[in-house]
């Protein structure tokens, strides 16, 4: 017996080592069969300047010279090659976005900052700024003086305010020499060269850099909604079949019927608190008229002290009835922790929710599997459907007009915004940059992190989403609606009140800003706006 | 040791050297004198140059619409001249008055609280008893808290369906589900029972220095002529802690003033504007709104109103050490 064993040991290494030849062979032959998934595994595709390898598929990332990454980088690279280029770049980036820079994916590439140091030389420091405190270190930097960063990135609406303050650098003369095209029709901004105009400009002239695509996007609980039993008694309630709402009126019938907080349940879980409660007013409100109900009109008059926008309001605050009591005091921690526990049947959230939550390796997340994607509920109007979303935070980056390199800085920033490096970049699950460039909605390795259902659900909110106030005086403007939009919620004020609160407000924060101003920062906001109207189905 | 007693102009000082007194003669007096201002110019210049500039920088800015989005630098912001008008919007501004009178009710509630719990847990540590050590670890723990993690803390303690509620459920014996930090006014209190949870070991750390400084040969002799514990805490040791009472009450009333980071972490000045306090205004005021002349205006205000009750405060401290003394 014994010998036996020591024979089928001896046999068990020798058939071993003969696998693990054969397995290695096969793992290595492919390269050698495949010649361009060999280049595209460990080294650049033919014609390619520049970009990842070490995965499979890398070959999509990589440019050519005449891409805007190319360009970038050449440029970078002859500037390290002419003894000018900058001794390192210095970037202020939100902590939740950091990883996506610095961590490596998929397995096998390398990180972002990696790529850039290897292909031109110039180091990559980037300094963590606090989630929710990059305007105000931002400021903090350009009122003293402090020269600590060469690039900020902050909320694309406070690109007006950075502009008038001169801490930020006019980009306008790079773009004419390095082309980023950001308006490509394939892989460029939605809505082209009116995105661009929308996210990356102020008054004409450009002086950010998108990094980001906070485009607020609605998904539901598909166990629920799948669920046989709720169906038939929802549908014995209401008359109709239980299916994601296209109308806010379905929308809150739904809520109301799945809302039980007993059960640790709630119907909607859209946020209603200070600083991001306001974007979901903003949805109710923009989608009452056709095709926009707009909030200032071409003379600059404040429209929310409207029908309109105390019939939104009255809607808001009715909503309340199917949230968490906490409602007014939850933020996004509380929102997605509550939705990883199956704690709501709908909610509005950053499109990475699935990307964290629908996710197997969250452990702690019961909803793995279980989330759907929906288009923002609307209104009926006119015979058709008005349904609008809102963009809200979205990280842009700017040149500080005390970067050492500002040339550098630039072309750092056309490459990392560029649609191939962009894609790779929001592909990886280690931070909060997420999907806004065309290219990015259909790129494999990003439908894969945030999942192909969700995907094609955030191209279209985008197509139906509207902007945040971006003019100077921004987070003011804001800041008045959201307190008295609160205060309307804690029934501090009546609906009337806090419209004509904030009518007054904001008037008082046009004079002070400068209504010339923004006149002209109205104008092109109300150009971005979408015009998409579905057919009432 | 030695110490000056008597300083008229035209004496020499008085100095007192192992109980023997000392004429100072006066040239050598006038000589040190001028040696002493000498050595510490640079020091006053630089201690003027501290206080007095950002101070008449806050003024001149105060005079002024100067905000960073006027691109202008602050040397320039005479351009953005207002002739006081911020201090007239300040006069009229509602929301500036709703913030403070906030801020005088955080006071008023906060700091006594504080000051008896503290007084009271001093007095209970006064004496030893076992464990104490270890007691008085755990009670000085809250103030060791970073005030933003102490925020997230109560953030969570205070949710309808957290620990507060719960534990009141218990008490009462029906399930609490109030949603404290979405009510205007319960949202205050909570904001306040997390300031008394966090800075109550301050009070008691100072009380119980003061405390145990007390002489104890008066309080002995007290005891010996017969008076109880309540009659020696209020004619012997209250007096004599009278100085640093009034120390401890100044500290704790200045910094709640300030509160800013736990309140904001709570409820960020919510709901509305209901827990809005004169910090978390200038706050907005000054990184949202960016007006920063009103700012400057507001500070300077601030600035006057704390320092006519710090001199009212000094001024009773120091006759409190006559007293005392």
């Amino acid at each position: 017996m014994s010998d036996m064993i020591r024979m089928s040991r001896r046999r068990l290494l020798a058939s071993g080592g003969k696998a693990a030849v054969l397995v290695a062979a096969a793992g290595i032959a492919p390269k050698f069969i495949r010649p361009s998934r060999a280049y595209a595994a460990d080294a650049l595709a033919p014609g390619m300047i520049g970009g990842p390898t070490g995965f499979d598929g890398s070959e999509r990332y990589q440019y050519g010279p005449d891409t805007p990454e190319g360009r970038a980088i050449e440029a970078a690279k002859a500037m390290k090659g002419a003894g000018k280029a900058p001794a390192k770049i210095v970037l202020g980036l939100s902590d939740g976005s950091i990883g996506q820079l610095t961590q490596p994916f998929p397995a096998g590439a390398p990180s972002i900052k990696d790529l850039w140091e290897k292909e031109t030389g110039i180091p990559l420091e980037i300094v963590g700024v606090p989630n929710g405190q990059e305007f105000t270190k931002t400021m903090q930097d350009i009122s003293t003086k402090g020269g600590a960063y060469d690039i900020y990135a902050v909320e694309w609406n406070r690109l007006g305010d950075l502009a008038e303050t001169g801490g930020i650098l006019k980009l306008d003369d790079f773009v004419a020499q390095y082309k980023p095209e950001w308006d490509d029709p394939e892989r460029g901004y939605v809505n082209g060269a009116k995105g661009v105009s929308l996210l990356n400009q102020y008054r004409g002239s450009t002086y950010g850099v998108s990094l980001d695509g906070d485009f607020q996007t609605w998904v539901y609980s598909t166990d629920l909604f799948g669920d046989a039993t709720e169906k038939k008694a929802f549908s014995d309630k209401h008359g109709y079949e239980l299916a994601p709402p296209k109308t806010w009126k379905q929308h809150d019938e739904i809520a109301a019927f799945f809302h039980r907080p007993d059960k640790g349940l709630f119907g909607s879980t859209d946020l209603r608190n200070q600083g991001w409660g306001y974007t979901n007013w903003y949805q109710r409100y923009v989608s009452m008229a056709s095709p926009n109900q707009f909030l200032f009109d071409d003379s600059g008059k404040p429209l929310i002290n409207s029908e309109q926008g105390i019939a939104a309001t009255n809607e808001y605050i009715a909503s309340l009835a199917h949230h968490s009591p906490d409602a007014i005091s939850w933020g996004w921690p509380e929102q997605y922790g509550n939705f990883a526990k199956g704690g709501a049947a709908m909610t509005c959230a950053f499109s990475n929710l699935p990307k964290f939550l629908d996710n197997a390796g969250n452990k702690d997340s019961q909803v793995t599997g279980k989330i759907g994607s929906m288009l923002p509920p609307g209104r009926e109007l006119d015979g058709k459907l008005i349904s609008r979303s809102v963009l809200w935070l979205n990280l842009s980056a700017s040149v500080s007009s005390q970067a050492k390199n500002p040339e550098a800085c630039y072309l750092f920033l056309q490459w990392l915004g560029s649609s191939r490096i962009y894609a790779w970049m929001t592909a990886n699950p280690g931070g909060y940059f997420d999907p806004f460039r065309l290219s990015d909605f259909s790129d494999p390795l990003v439908r894969q992190t945030y999942h192909a259902y969700h995907m094609d659900v955030v191209r279209e909110t985008v197509a139906r989403t509207v902007p945040t106030i971006n003019y100077p005086g921004a987070t003011a403007f804001h800041n008045a609606l959201d307190e008295n939009l609160v205060a309307a919620l804690t029934k501090a004020k009546t609906a009337e009140q806090a419209m004509a609160d904030t009518e007054a407000e904001w008037k008082k924060i046009a004079r002070r800003t400068g209504e010339d101003k923004l006149l002209e920062a109205i104008k092109t906001n109300k150009e971005a706006w979408p015009t998409v109207l579905d057919p009432i189905s | 040791m030695s110490a000056v007693t008597a300083t008229t102009s035209e004496d020499a000082p008085i100095l007192e050297d192992n109980g023997k007194t000392v004429q100072a003669k006066p040239a050598l007096r006038d000589e040190g004198a001028k040696l002493g201002f000498r050595l510490t110019l640079p020091a006053q210049i630089l201690v003027l140059f501290i206080a007095v500039f950002p101070l008449l920088m806050q003024l001149y800015i105060s005079l002024t619409d100067w905000s960073p989005l006027s691109g202008l630098g602050w040397w320039s912001a005479w351009s953005l001249w207002n002739n006081f008008a911020n201090y007239t919007d300040l006069a009229a501004d509602a929301r500036f008055w709703s913030a403070l009178k906030r801020t005088a009710i955080v006071m008023i509630v906060c700091v006594p609280a504080e000051f008896l719990l503290g007084l009271a847990l001093a007095t209970l540590f006064a004496d030893e008893f076992p464990g104490k050590r270890i007691f008085y670890s755990i009670l000085l723990m809250p103030m060791m808290v970073v005030p933003a993690v102490a925020g997230y803390m109560f953030f969570m303690l205070f949710q309808s369906g957290g620990p507060v509620n719960d534990i009141l459920s218990s008490i009462s014996g029906f399930p609490v589900t109030i949603a404290w930090l979405s009510d205007p006014t319960l949202a205050l209190v909570a904001v306040m029972v997390a300031d008394i949870w966090q800075w109550t070991p301050l009070m008691f750390l100072i009380l119980l220095a003061g405390l145990v400084g007390v002489p104890e040969d008066q309080i002995k002799a007290a005891t010996l002529l017969g008076a109880n514990p309540w009659q020696r805490f209020v004619t012997i040791v209250l007096p004599k802690m009278k100085t640093i009472i009034i120390i401890a009450l100044a500290i704790r009333a200045i910094e709640n003033f300030k509160i800013f980071d736990t309140l904001y972490i709570m409820t960020g000045g919510g709901p509305g504007v209901a827990t809005e306090t004169i910090s978390v205004y200038i706050y907005k005021l000054t990184t949202q709104d960016l007006i920063w002349g009103y700012v400057a205006a507001i500070a300077l205000a601030i600035l006057i109103v704390l320092s006519i009750a710090a001199v009212f405060a000094m001024k009773r401290m120091a006759r409190a050490r006559e007293v005392t003394a």
